[in-house]
This record gives C-alpha cells, sequence and structure tokens, in this order.
C-alpha cells in the first residue's frame, strides 16, 4: 500500500511541473530548460516558510506559486520576449532558456549557501516531516492539489472568456492578434501559471526525497518525458504522460528489484523512458493524440462474435 | 474616405516585397485585389492588419493614422482581417471561435453571433464540433462568420475561396458582396477567380512582382483586354 502511495505523490508532482512545461512549450515552440529550477524555488519557499516564519510547508502552497510564477514571468519578459520579438530561431531560444537555466541553478546555490550561513541551519538535503497535528498525509494534499489545480485550471481554460482567448492566442498567434486579443499579455499569464505550478509541485518534493538545487534539475527529465508522452501540443495530455510516467516508475522498480530479476535501483530512471519510447513508436502523437473511442470499437469489434 | 493607402511599402524584416502600393477605399465599396501567384497580395493584406514590416508609406482608417498600430488595436477600430490559411482556431469549437471573434464585445456579442448565424444557417449544426474536424467549406463559412460576428467597418479577405468547390465558393463570394450592400461595409476581397471577383467589386487592383499595374474601375478592368489576358487568364 505505501508504495502505491509514494507512486501517485512522485506522479503528482511530475504531472503539475508537466502541465507547465507543456504550457510554455506550446506559447513559444521551445522545451523551457529552466522549468525544472522553478520547482527548486517552490520547494526553498516552502522551507523558508517553515524556518522562516514556522509555519507548516502546505502553508507555502500560494506563496511557491508566486514565487516560481514571478521568476517563470521575469524570463519571458527579460530572455523569451525580446529574443523572440527579434525573430530569434527555436535554437537560439533553446540555448536561451539553457542559460537560464544555469542562471537560475547557480542562484539557488548561491541562496541555499547564504541562507545556510544566516541561519546556521544546512540549507541542503532538506527533507519536511510529516505533521502530528495535521490531520490529513501530504500524499492526501497533493492529491487534492493536483485535482484541485486541474479542475480549476480545465475551468480557466474551457469556460471562461480570458482562458478561451488564451488558448486561442497559445495556438494561432496572428490570428488572434488580428480579431483583438493581447497575444503578449495571454503568453504572459501563460508563463505565469506555468511557472506557478511548477512551484506548487515544489512544495511536495520534500516530503519524500532530500531536497537542494540540483532537485528540480534532476526531474526535468521526466517532466519532458510526460509532457512528450501527453502530446506536447495538449495541456491536458500532461496529466496522463505524468501518471504514467510517475507510476510506472515507482512500481515499476518495486517489481523488478525483487526476485526473480532482483535489477539493481540505480536503473530507476530508465523504466519509465523505456515505457515513453515504447509508447511512443505505437503513438507517435502521445497518448492524447490517440482516438481512444475508435481504438476502443476496433477492438470491441475484433473480440465480439459477427453476427 | 474609410481608407487611404499612401506610397507602401512592406515585406517580412528587411526583404520588401510590396512598393508603392496607394489606394483609397470608400464604406459600401469593394476592392478586388487581383495579380498572379506570388505578387504580393497577401503581404498586403498583412501590412494592412500590421503584421508585416512597414517600411515605407501610410496607411489612414476613417482619416487616422494607423500605420504603426498593433493587429488587436486595428482590430478595435474595426478592421478585421481574414487571412487565407489558418483562419480559425483549430482546437476551439465552432462555439469557442465565435466567441472569441467578437473577444472585444461585451453584451451584444451573443445577439449578434445569433444574426450571424441566420446568415450562415449549416453552422447552427455545428456549434460543439472541433474546427479542425470541418470541412474546407465549412471553415471558410466559420471564418466568415467570425469576421461578421466583429460588426466590421473594413472587412479584409484574403482569397476566403481558394480551394472549394464553385457553387460554395459562389455562395461565398455573395454573402461577401451581401454584407457590403446590408451592413455599408468597406470590403477588400483578394481573389484568383477573377471574373467572379471582378462582377461584384466596384474597383480593383492589380499587382504584379509588388508593384500595382492597374487601379480603377472593376468593369474597366474587365474590358481592357490587354491587361486581363495578360495577367488574370480572361479572354
Amino acid at each position: 500500500m505505501n508504495i502505491l502511495l509514494d507512486a501517485l505523490s512522485f506522479s503528482n508532482i511530475i504531472v503539475l511541473s508537466s502541465i507547465g512545461l507543456t504550457l510554455t512549450y506550446i506559447t513559444l515552440r521551445i522545451p523551457n530548460f529552466a522549468h525544472g529550477d522553478l520547482v527548486t524555488i517552490g520547494a526553498y519557499t516552502a522551507l523558508a516558510v517553515t524556518r522562516l516564519l514556522g509555519l507548516t510547508p502546505y502553508a507555502a502552497i500560494p506563496l511557491a506559486f508566486i514565487a516560481s510564477g514571478s521568476v517563470a514571468l521575469a524570463s519571458y519578459y527579460l530572455v523569451y520576449r525580446p529574443l523572440d520579438k527579434r525573430g530569434a530561431s527555436a535554437v537560439v531560444l533553446m540555448i536561451a532558456s539553457m542559460s537560464t537555466e544555469i542562471i537560475l541553478r547557480a542562484s539557488l546555490h548561491i541562496f541555499a549557501d547564504a541562507m545556510t550561513l544566516s541561519t546556521k541551519s544546512y540549507w541542503r538535503g532538506f527533507l519536511f516531516r510529516e505533521d502530528a497535528g495535521w490531520p490529513f498525509s501530504y500524499v492526501t494534499i497533493s492529491t487534492l492539489s493536483a485535482v484541485l489545480i486541474i479542475t480549476v485550471l480545465y475551468l480557466f481554460l474551457h469556460h471562461t472568456k480570458y482562458g478561451i482567448a488564451l488558448r486561442a492566442a497559445v495556438e494561432n498567434p496572428s490570428l488572434a492578434s488580428a480579431i483583438g486579443i493581447n497575444v503578449d499579455r495571454a503568453r504572459a499569464v501563460s508563463w505565469l501559471i506555468a511557472g506557478g505550478l511548477a512551484g506548487v509541485s515544489g512544495v511536495f518534493i520534500p516530503f519524500r526525497t532530500p531536497t537542494d538545487p540540483e532537485t528540480g534539475w534532476a526531474l526535468l527529465l521526466r517532466m519532458f518525458a510526460a509532457s512528450v508522452l501527453g502530446g506536447l501540443n495538449r495541456v491536458f495530455g500532461a496529466i496522463l504522460g505524468g501518471y504514467v510516467v510517475g507510476l510506472s516508475e515507482v512500481l515499476g522498480i518495486y517489481l523488478l528489484s525483487g526476485p526473480p530479476i532482483h535489477l539493481s535501483t540505480a536503473y530507476r530512471p530508465a523504466i519509465p523512458f523505456t515505457i515513453l519510447v515504447l509508447l511512443l513508436l505505437l503513438a507517435p502523437r502521445g497518448l492524447s493524440g490517440i482516438e481512444w473511442r475508435r481504438l476502443l470499437c476496433r477492438v470491441l469489434s475484433k473480440v465480439s462474435p459477427r453476427g | 474616405m474609410l481608407l487611404e493607402v499612401r506610397e507602401l511599402t512592406a515585406g517580412y524584416g528587411d526583404v520588401r516585397v510590396i512598393e508603392d502600393i496607394s489606394f483609397s477605399l470608400r464604406s459600401e465599396e469593394l476592392l478586388a485585389v487581383l495579380g498572379p501567384n506570388g505578387s504580393g497580395k497577401s503581404t498586403l493584406m498583412k501590412a494592412l492588419m500590421g503584421l508585416a514590416t512597414i517600411h515605407r508609406g501610410k496607411v489612414l482608417f476613417k482619416g487616422e493614422d494607423v500605420t504603426g498600430l498593433k493587429p488587436h488595436e486595428k482590430a478595435r477600430r474595426g478592421i478585421v482581417y481574414v487571412p487565407q490559411m489558418n483562419n480559425v482556431f483549430e482546437n476551439l469549437t465552432v462555439k469557442e471561435n465565435l466567441l472569441m471573434a467578437g473577444y472585444t464585445m461585451k453584451d451584444e456579442l451573443w445577439e449578434r453571433i445569433k444574426e450571424v448565424l441566420e446568415l450562415l444557417p449549416p453552422l447552427k449544426e455545428l456549434m460543439g464540433r472541433k474546427a479542425w474536424t470541418l470541412s474546407g467549406g465549412e471553415r471558410q463559412m466559420l471564418a466568415l462568420a467570425m469576421a461578421l460576428v466583429r460588426n466590421p467597418e473594413l472587412l479584409i479577405l484574403d482569397e476566403p475561396t481558394a480551394s472549394l468547390a464553385p457553387t460554395v465558393a459562389e455562395r461565398i463570394i455573395s454573402l461577401v458582396a451581401h454584407v457590403k450592400e446590408s451592413k455599408g461595409v468597406g470590403v477588400i476581397l483578394v481573389e484568383q477567380n477573377a471574373k467572379l471577383a471582378l462582377s461584384l467589386s466596384d474597383k480593383a487592383l492589380l499587382m504584379v512582382s509588388g508593384r500595382q499595374v492597374y487601379l480603377g474601375a472593376a468593369n474597366e478592368l474587365l474590358s481592357r483586354g490587354d491587361i486581363s489576358s495578360l495577367y488574370l487568364g480572361i479572354r
């Protein structure tokens, strides 16, 4: 049972962060290599709230959204928007994204060292313990948060005028612009939301693994895998991709490390990527690109006897 | 005067595609922009909307200089542009597309959508469908409906009948002419089917290699056998 809960909590982290990664990919058509660091910023915001204010890490969820969202927004306005306006190619934008990642990760290292010195407590490799006075486990909170955020995001993107405009602006900027949508603002909002979701996912990481400035970077490949698996153009495909990646990694190594295979846990990260490659060979447009209804009809027609 | 274009030179980045284009348009006038492939017709439309780089010249809309305005600012002034390609939001439903078309409108939006659906009744049955599932004709109909929802003062249509069956194309063009008459809208129409476009237009602008070679009455262009047979294939 514990392994299932661990798999679920890991998947929640991947799902929340990969939704944001997909959103930024759709807006500028580049993978944001700095997205993992936005997750780490969320984790450090939670640490600051617990150490400096003495509050529960859950109280940091809104603050983590704001902190990581603001950094994402700043990177959009200071780096990507000026480059995009100058007609930079996808390669140039990608290199800018890698550079931003290195700057953010270095800044996190400097911040961790500075806080370690000033507070005389170690700001690396930190873990959050379950609060004895808190009625819910972090698995419950992270699951509820993921469900709540996904529901709110869905309602916002599909049932509000501004949300639909945001989808329109990221899909077809020139048409959106021609009908009066401020595409620049819509992109900025997308980056704010994407960064914010990464920040929220970061709050839950220290509950299950020691966290330091490298944590988000180490998780980035899993986020990419979830986005690609879900179908890079579909925000909600990342949910499906995230749960496949998260569950397969945790449950996969649990099953493979036991008898009779006894696979070393060092191979753990290879499991979701093996599944990613295999699934992409079967469905090149990702899981959300599969026409499930047609597939089901075909399977049923083969299974059921002909009348 | 609804629109005045003065010596417009435009292109993409440093590349100049059209040079020294000048014309004017009144409300209730339809200007057909004609010319062979690669003559710069679409670039002219994009330049009018602020989607191409303007190197020189002026665009005046109802006397106001709108040359440097951003596309969304022009849209809010009543200039509506329907591009040749990618003119609907593929991943949005027909209903969401129509809602987005009236993004800048407030209370009157649903009334406007109902009015437009009366003009294009086949769309009523397609409201819940994603735009990418529509046929070419249905898609062009949706693009035109989106333009009409916005209550345009100036309607810029870039080849609205491209790759449509002749009957559907005629229906779209006659609807454009009807809107021009009934709503008093100024229309700029880029069209490959020169004969069809000229039969409904008041004026014509013929472009060749980025320059204008004819500007005048549409029926006069039809009578100019030298130009119309050389550039438009009309004999």
